[in-house]
């Protein structure tokens, strides 16, 4: 059913059908819409500036008429049914179609196109599924039914029949139906349902499509601008430092002893010392020397600084540690043998060079923080902890451990749980462990990780108690009926009983702990029902040990 | 074709954040397991941000097994782990990274900042990583608060206005730029930006996200996918609505916010100062995701709340039947399997029990059914002819007279008081014979001298914007569509028993629903309207109305306005609203940031 409805005065062309059906509401419609300087569709609010554009915009969204002149144009096979009022297309818009639609008649004769120059083009029509009195409206929440009461309105898109109210969504479509942005010129706005809506990109993936930037390449870039930079400058710090190293292994080599005289000597060598006179404050902090502030030279770069400990702008290093650090570069295995004796050698020495904090940062930084990335994770509880309980977490994640299948599975699993629970304890003994003091933010990660699997165990072992349970239940059936008339113990029984019992003195420890937290709580109401529980648990253990006798746990 | 198609992706600022969250906290695949666990690196700013949309536990599926703050210079080395900063790119954030970069701790650092660096920090950053350990660099944005599906706040703010009027604090501006950027930008949308005309602080705000948009246009306009109908983001002013925030609400989670008060950065309410609370309940967290009762039951009415919350706990007691008489072991077993779901459900029961009854407590002490009644009456419509009958209710509040049958009844506290009178005083401010003046002298106490007077030149008749888009005393459902469909569905929620839109106690309709209505139907867009502006020349409204929309408020936003934005999400196809503001409003909070700064406009 379509009806037409065209509003107030038109220009002539099409003059005949607004006399027709200018009916009182409409008027009152149009009193309220003419106080201000633009119409609204009285079917779809849309707002539209002029009475001409109205007309328009009613016959094209919101009826189903096909014009004639249109139609012969294109030889379109189409016919509406619901044709009641033929329209004139005045001179001018004639001549558009003409010319438009020779262009486009051979794409598609179905496609009713008219590019007009004043008004807008008409979108396909015939995806339109006919309503019938009634259908249901196509929105899956609404229980409208199509008919007198309540008229259908196609959808424009997808063509399927709607309430009023469900067909509201305004989307601009083009005349492939595809919806395009409200401001481009070839289309035109339209009632939609918003499941054309909720499938169009530029609606539904907007929130699942979060904005992020990667800057990655770009801080490289600088990055690596900057170092090159740097690293032509430090290339003659790194070969000072190359020379210290050259001749340690050099007095190793010839079996030289290390004097504070050669030292020295060589020292002066390495580099030129910038003159005392010209310096009278530090060059890293700037305090100025004095009686306790004395100067001194970095062996390395030359420069004049303070040696105050406390501000740390020059120290000296033991040879010790600045062979450990340059060996890094040098490692393989030929030589590996050789370094470990100089090593030891200069571990007894307690020679050392000056160095400020620049050639420090400069060189020494780079290779403490390789040597310690590779010291600490040879050998970290924490990390092999993890692992450990990694390993675990996989293995118990792969097993379905609501329903055990048989004996080995269950004694598996009890197995992995048993470990999970060890592992707590090996965390705790590491914490309280007084020898060696952790450091305060392993500790915390131990308690976190503590945490983790104490929360893990809680949450799956109710569910491995009652899977074993079943399979308890399922075997005891079995043996019921296997041996009714003897009652002595096979070693099924057996192992059934231990794990039974097992099971209650884990209970027990469950309970207990309970009854502690309460008594701590102090809900002492609660307490009474536990102490039954647990005089009633620690029965059933009394008989199954006697039962069980010298099969039971050593 | 499935009819069951209708999956609207609803407005959910939540999922949003998880998503940046799960960008964060990705696994490398390729890695080996060992090498997963890593260090959570976060500053003053993001510590909230993250805090609000994931819990401890969700950080331990990601193997983060340590969480730290990047100023806490006591850290230890731990340089066989790696490390994932999520920072926002502030100079002193800035300047403590590098510092750490130059002094690793860690192995390596993944960085994530939740807004725009700049490239002279960014520079300062690569200068610093000499090591070159920091192996990736992405902007990720998060730069503000989400505090409910669809409301969010600026990060940081206490107080939006300065001591001069109509001015911002210039910390707060800055904030609320770089929060408003940030969400537009995690929305992916390069919104229409409008603001209402007669608030400067609202221009500041606009032309300022104007200036991030266009000085970053490259980036805004790359955004995918491209949408049909550019979203709207419409700066709004408290000063233009201050009866609101004074008004008591009567929903659940506004009732939190205004008698117990909502944690602005961090969702907590505080109840430690009550008596014979557990360690547990000392603090609670209001997170709708995490709190299936409490995404039920954050907008219901007061009646409702408690019909709900007695069928939560008959459920509960009939869930945990055997454990009042476990009488034999098997009680006892199935108590045990069940105990630390038992234990979450009743622990999520005793916070609920918790706040409804410290809320009934108060609104019993605080007289709050009188008040509230009668400030209803008074703000819901903006009809003088009553002046007298209100003016003397007033009167018998402020000087605690007895009631008509000679009882007296315990004194209204003197923060309410303040209220109703502010209230009274703005609705009659232009009414010939009101007796603001008179009242002030009767009461002669120079705390409502003062602050009458600061919020009359606040959000007084001169200041508030005028005619229609100005009405702030609107009756629920007395208005046009919106608001009644808003009303239809607030009844249909409340159950029969509730005689139509005749809730005495929640008669008022905030401003802010109004607007929303005139968004919704395009009539924001048809008629040339000079109370909002757009910002930026050469953009013309379209034909269709804006589908999302992002509204802000300047000064504060109220829950009560978020249960409106929530109704209309819900109930509305096709429309997606977020609500935020620079941050949360209870009535306490409102008059404490006009006090503190109101004294020298």
């Amino acid at each position: 059913m379509s009806k037409r409805r065209v509003l107030g005065k038109s220009n002539l062309s099409l003059d005949k059908t607004t006399n027709n059906i200018l009916s009182k509401s409409q008027n009152v419609d149009l009193k309220s819409n003419q106080s201000e300087n633009e119409f609204i569709c009285p079917m779809c609010n849309l707002p539209i500036s002029s009475l001409l554009k109205l007309n328009q915009h009613v016959d094209s969204v919101h009826l189903n008429i096909k014009d004639n002149a249109n139609s012969l144009l294109l030889n379109s096979d189409i016919k509406d049914e619901n044709i009641t009022h033929k329209q004139h297309i005045s001179k001018s818009s004639l001549s558009s179609i003409t010319s438009s639609s020779s262009t486009n008649t051979n794409t598609n004769a179905n496609t009713n196109t008219i590019i007009a120059t004043t008004g807008p083009i008409k979108l396909p029509k015939d995806h339109f599924i006919r309503p019938f009195n009634g259908m249901k409206c196509s929105d899956h929440r609404c229980n409208i039914k199509i008919g007198l009461k309540h008229s259908a309105f196609n959808c424009s898109k997808c063509g399927k029949v709607y309430c009023s109210n469900h067909c509201n969504i305004l989307l601009k479509l083009n005349l492939k139906l595809e919806i395009i942005n409200q401001f481009s010129n070839d289309g035109i706005i339209t009632k939609c349902c918003i499941q054309c809506l909720n499938e169009y990109k530029g609606w539904n993936d907007v929130i699942g499509n979060i904005t992020i930037i990667n800057k990655t390449k770009n801080f490289q870039n600088l990055r690596k601008f900057k170092n090159d930079e740097n690293s032509l400058q430090n290339l003659i710090l790194e070969r000072r430092f190359d020379k210290i190293f050259n001749w340690i292994i050099m007095n190793y080599e010839k079996n030289l002893k290390i004097t504070e005289i050669n030292l020295k000597n060589f020292e002066i060598d390495l580099c030129n010392w910038k003159n005392d006179n010209d310096y009278k404050n530090c060059n890293i902090c700037n305090i100025s020397f004095g009686f306790f502030i004395r100067k001194h030279h970095c062996r390395i770069c030359g420069d004049i600084v303070c040696g105050d400990l406390n501000r740390r702008c020059s120290m000296i290093v033991p040879l010790g540690i600045i062979f450990d650090l340059m060996k890094l570069d040098k490692l393989n295995d030929e030589n590996k043998y050789e370094f470990d004796k100089i090593e030891k050698s200069l571990k007894n020495d307690y020679f050392g060079i000056r160095i400020c904090l620049n050639c420090k940062k400069k060189i020494l930084n780079k290779r403490v923080f390789k040597f310690d990335q590779i010291k600490l994770y040879e050998n970290n509880d924490f990390l092999i902890i993890f692992k450990i309980w990694k390993l675990i977490f996989n293995k118990i994640e792969n097993e379905n451990i609501s329903k055990i299948q048989n004996d080995d599975e269950n004694l598996m699993l009890v197995g992995l749980f048993q470990r999970l629970d060890q592992l707590i304890k090996q965390i705790d003994s590491i914490i309280n462990n007084h020898n060696k003091k952790l450091p305060n933010d392993e500790i915390k990660m131990f308690n976190t990780l503590k945490g983790a699997i104490a929360n893990y165990i809680q949450i799956k072992l109710p569910i491995l108690r009652k899977a074993q349970e079943e399979k308890l239940e399922r075997e005891r059936e079995v043996l019921q009926n296997l041996i009714n008339d003897k009652p002595k113990l096979s070693s099924k029984d057996i192992r059934l009983k231990r794990e039974k019992l097992m099971v209650l003195n884990e209970q027990k420890f469950v309970v207990s702990n309970l009854y502690e937290d309460f008594k701590k709580q102090r809900r002492f109401d609660d307490l009474k029902t536990l102490d039954l529980n647990l005089a009633d648990i620690e029965k059933e253990i009394q008989d199954l040990t006697i039962e069980l006798g010298d099969e039971g746990f050593h | 074709m499935t009819t069951g198609h209708n999956t609207t992706v609803e407005m959910d600022l939540y999922k949003v954040a998880q998503n940046y969250v799960d960008k964060i906290l990705a696994v490398d695949s390729d890695n080996d397991d060992s090498k997963t666990i890593r260090v959570l690196l976060l500053d003053s700013h993001t510590a909230p941000i993250i805090s609000l949309v994931s819990t401890q536990s969700d950080l331990l599926k990601k193997e983060i097994y340590l969480v730290d703050r990047l100023e806490n210079q006591s850290r230890d080395k731990l340089r066989n782990l790696k490390c994932i900063c999520f920072l926002k790119p502030s100079d002193l954030t800035i300047t403590n990274l590098s510092h750490e970069i130059s002094n690793p701790k860690y192995s390596s650092y993944e960085l994530y900042f939740n807004n725009l660096i700049f490239k002279s920090r960014l520079e300062r950053l690569a200068e610093s990583d000499d090591l070159e350990i920091v192996n990736t660099v992405v902007e990720v944005f998060q730069d503000y608060y989400v505090l409910n599906k669809s409301l969010f706040s600026a990060t940081n703010i206490l107080n939006p206005l300065s001591t001069e009027i109509q001015t911002w604090d210039p910390v707060s501006l800055e904030n609320a730029t770089e929060s408003l950027t940030s969400l537009i930008l995690s929305l992916n949308m390069k919104p229409i930006i409008k603001y209402e005309s007669n608030s400067k602080m609202a221009f500041k705000l606009a032309n300022s996200i104007n200036y991030e948009i266009t000085s970053n246009s490259q980036l805004f306009d790359q955004l995918t996918p491209k949408r049909d109908v550019s979203p709207l983001l419409l700066i709004l002013d408290r000063k233009n609505d201050p009866i609101t925030p004074l008004l008591f609400p009567w929903t659940y989670q506004s009732m939190i916010n205004e008698l117990l008060g909502i944690g602005n950065s961090n969702n907590n309410v505080d109840l430690s100062y009550l008596s014979n609370v557990s360690d547990e309940l000392k603090t609670v967290i209001m997170n709708e995701t995490q709190d299936p009762f409490y995404s039920k039951s954050m907008y219901m009415n007061f009646g409702d709340l408690s019909t709900l919350l007695k069928q939560y706990v008959d459920d509960y007691k009939s869930k945990t039947k055997t454990n009042s008489n476990i009488s034999s072991i098997k009680d006892m077993k199935f108590f045990l399997e069940n105990y630390p779901e038992y234990k979450k459900m009743s622990l999520n029961l005793s916070k609920h029990m918790l706040l409804t009854s410290e809320i009934d407590k108060q609104i019993n002490s605080q007289r709050i059914w009188e008040t509230s009644e009668f400030e209803q009456t008074m703000c819901s419509n903006s009809d003088t002819s009553n002046h007298e009958e209100e003016y003397n209710e007033l009167e018998s509040f402020i000087f605690d007279k007895p009631r008509q049958d000679g009882v007296q009844l315990a004194p209204v506290s003197e923060n309410v008081k303040l209220k109703l009178f502010a209230l009274y005083a703005l609705k009659y401010e232009t009414y010939p014979s009101n007796k603001i003046d008179i009242l002030l002298k009767k009461i002669n106490n120079s705390l409502f001298n003062n602050f009458i007077a600061i919020i009359l030149k606040y959000a007084g008749h001169k200041s508030r914007m005028a005619g229609d888009d100005g009405s702030i005393f609107n009756k629920l459902g007395g208005n046009i569509t919106a608001a009644n469909h808003v009303a239809a569905l607030f009844n249909n929620i409340s159950g029969n028993n509730s005689n139509n839109n005749e809730n005495a106690f929640m008669q008022h309709q905030p401003r802010l629903s109004n607007i929303l209505d005139k968004i919704i139907k395009g009539k924001f867009n048809s008629t040339p309207n000079n109370n909002f502006v757009t910002v930026g020349k050469g953009l013309m409204d379209g034909k269709i109305p804006p589908r999302e929309v992002v509204i802000f408020i300047v000064g504060g936003v109220c829950y009560e306005e978020e249960r409106i934005v929530n109704e209309l999400n819900k109930n509305t196809d096709g429309v997606r609203i977020v609500l935020g503001g620079t941050h949360t409003l209870n009535s306490t909070k409102f008059i404490e940031n006009l006090k503190d700064v109101g004294g020298t406009w």
